[in-house]
């Protein structure tokens, strides 16, 4: 029906809009009608950033971090501390941990997690040349940071189980109750691991 | 809508829209169920996070009247989380196995007091036990969850006619489990098993204390395997997991150049590899 009223082309972009996640057909419409009338250079500078991105962006030869240097503007640092590598999840984790400014190693993204459940196994992420730099660059210190919840979880026993014979130190972020939060409004599952995680003062 | 309240443990869950999460559980009063659980992955949801795989809870939800609409989950919450397993990667295969199968041989809609037993003492042994009676510990939870089914195998008289297994106690899958030697001779399906393997199934079964080594275990899977394959006509995804001792390093899919060298990414012909989330995959 709607590809006589809209035509060929517009058919097109709001099919590939809604190949986009969380994107259905109204708001697929929607987008698709907001670059049909916006100004043809706004529209055709949204097609040049997709093609920019996509040529362009690649994972960085040492830690898989999006990057359009090899090696990225991180790994380059002549100021970051190399003996220290903090493993991530996905891109957007290594914004996250930047922003804290509290860390200053390097990085390593696996570009995902396990899922035991789903069929995603370790071997799918970049657990091996993790593994292989470990080795290489004789890191001293592995920081686990993937995500507090299952998936998140199962990773890091792999990633345990495949740098713990190098001998590497191991260290996983610590959870538990959010600064600036009260126990009266705490969940029973922050409270058990802060508790379990309590350290000496 | 009736509003409902049981004991469930979390088998599975996937993202639904920015904020959602669909939930499959095993309940104790209904069996196996599937919820939508709004604002769930919200930080400041009612659910607390605690909708994650394996996690034991009192879950209250409302009963929607039409068959093809998903129930709503309003409330969980976790009475057990079962952290033992998520420290340990044998034990927490096993637990994720049990998960899957229970999800593949659990009605929906039909409460299994069996069922929701052999499932809830099987993850807290598989928390508590040894390492080296984890194998067991598994067997004695896959055959309760057959039992619940009416699936478990014959093991100590034959299939078809009830007498003793013949001596070599062979096995047909299609059969139901050993035979005698009369019906091994005219099943076609009938196959050489371990003796041992399915002696010390029975045991299991009578609820005997069983230690059996990792070449037992791995026979009594060579039977349990084809077995569940026959049942359920497929193969549970996370039976791989099982077999998986210590490992070895990876063999990377990911082959990387030097340094400086752009990384060659089997897994993809695009310039970025895909991100494997599984949540973001669906």
């Amino acid at each position: 029906m709607s590809e006589r009223v809209y035509g060929e082309a517009v058919n097109r972009l709001i099919s590939s809009f809604k190949k986009l996640p969380g994107i259905g057909q109204r708001t697929a419409e929607r987008l698709a009608f907001h670059l049909l009338l916006a100004p043809k250079d706004e529209a055709l500078a949204l097609a040049e950033a997709l093609r920019d991105v996509k040529e362009r962006a690649k994972p960085c030869s040492q830690c898989f971090h999006v990057t359009e240097t090899d090696p990225c503007p991180i790994c380059a640092d002549p100021r970051r501390e190399r003996g220290t590598v903090c493993v991530v999840e996905r891109p957007p984790d290594v914004l996250a941990m930047e922003k804290s400014g509290g860390y200053r190693g390097l990085y390593h993204v696996l570009l995902g997690s396990v899922s035991l459940i789903e069929g995603v196994d370790p071997d799918d992420l970049t657990i091996a040349p993790l593994v292989e730099r470990v080795r290489r660059e004789g890191i001293q210190e592995v920081i686990l940071a993937t995500n507090p919840n299952f998936d998140g979880d199962s990773t890091a026993l792999h990633l345990r189980e495949a740098l713990e014979p190098l001998g590497v130190r191991l260290t996983r972020l610590a959870r538990g109750l959010p600064t600036g939060s009260s126990l009266e409004f705490a969940s029973k599952a922050i409270l058990s691991e802060a508790l379990e995680g309590r350290q000496r003062y | 809508m009736p509003i409902h309240t049981t004991q469930a443990l979390v088998l599975r869950t996937i993202e639904y829209s920015e904020t959602s999460l669909i939930v499959w559980l095993y309940t104790q009063e209904l069996g196996r169920i599937h919820v939508i659980a709004k604002g769930a992955r919200r930080t400041r949801s009612t659910f607390e996070g605690a909708l994650e795989p394996l996690v034991e809870g009192e879950l209250v939800f409302y009963r929607k009247k039409k068959a093809d609409t998903l129930d709503i989950a309003k409330e969980f919450d976790p009475t057990n989380y079962h952290r033992g397993l998520r420290r340990d990667l044998p034990r927490l295969y096993r637990g994720v196995y049990l998960a899957e199968l229970i999800n593949e041989l659990g009605e929906e809609n039909a409460p299994n007091p069996k069922a929701w037993s052999a499932l809830t003492v099987g993850l807290n042994n598989l928390v508590h036990a040894p390492d080296n009676q984890l194998d067991v510990v598994l067997f004695r939870a896959e055959l309760g969850l057959l039992e619940s089914a009416g699936l478990q195998p014959s093991l100590s008289q034959c299939a078809a006619c009830g007498a003793p297994p013949a001596p070599t106690y062979p096995v047909s899958i299609p059969g139901g489990g050993v035979l005698c030697e009369e019906h091994a001779r005219s099943d076609p399906a009938a196959r050489q098993t371990s003796p041992g393997a399915v002696k010390t199934l029975a045991a299991i079964v009578r609820g005997d204390a069983v230690q059996s080594g990792p070449g037992v275990n791995n026979q009594i899977r060579d039977l349990l395997d084809p077995f569940l394959r026959h049942h359920l006509g497929k193969a549970l995804r996370t039976t791989r997991y099982l077999r998986r001792r210590a490992r070895p390093v990876a063999r990377p899919r990911v082959v990387t150049g030097g340094p400086g060298e752009a990384p060659d990414l089997a897994l993809s012909s695009d310039p970025l590899p895909r991100v494997h989330d599984a949540a973001r995959r669906r």
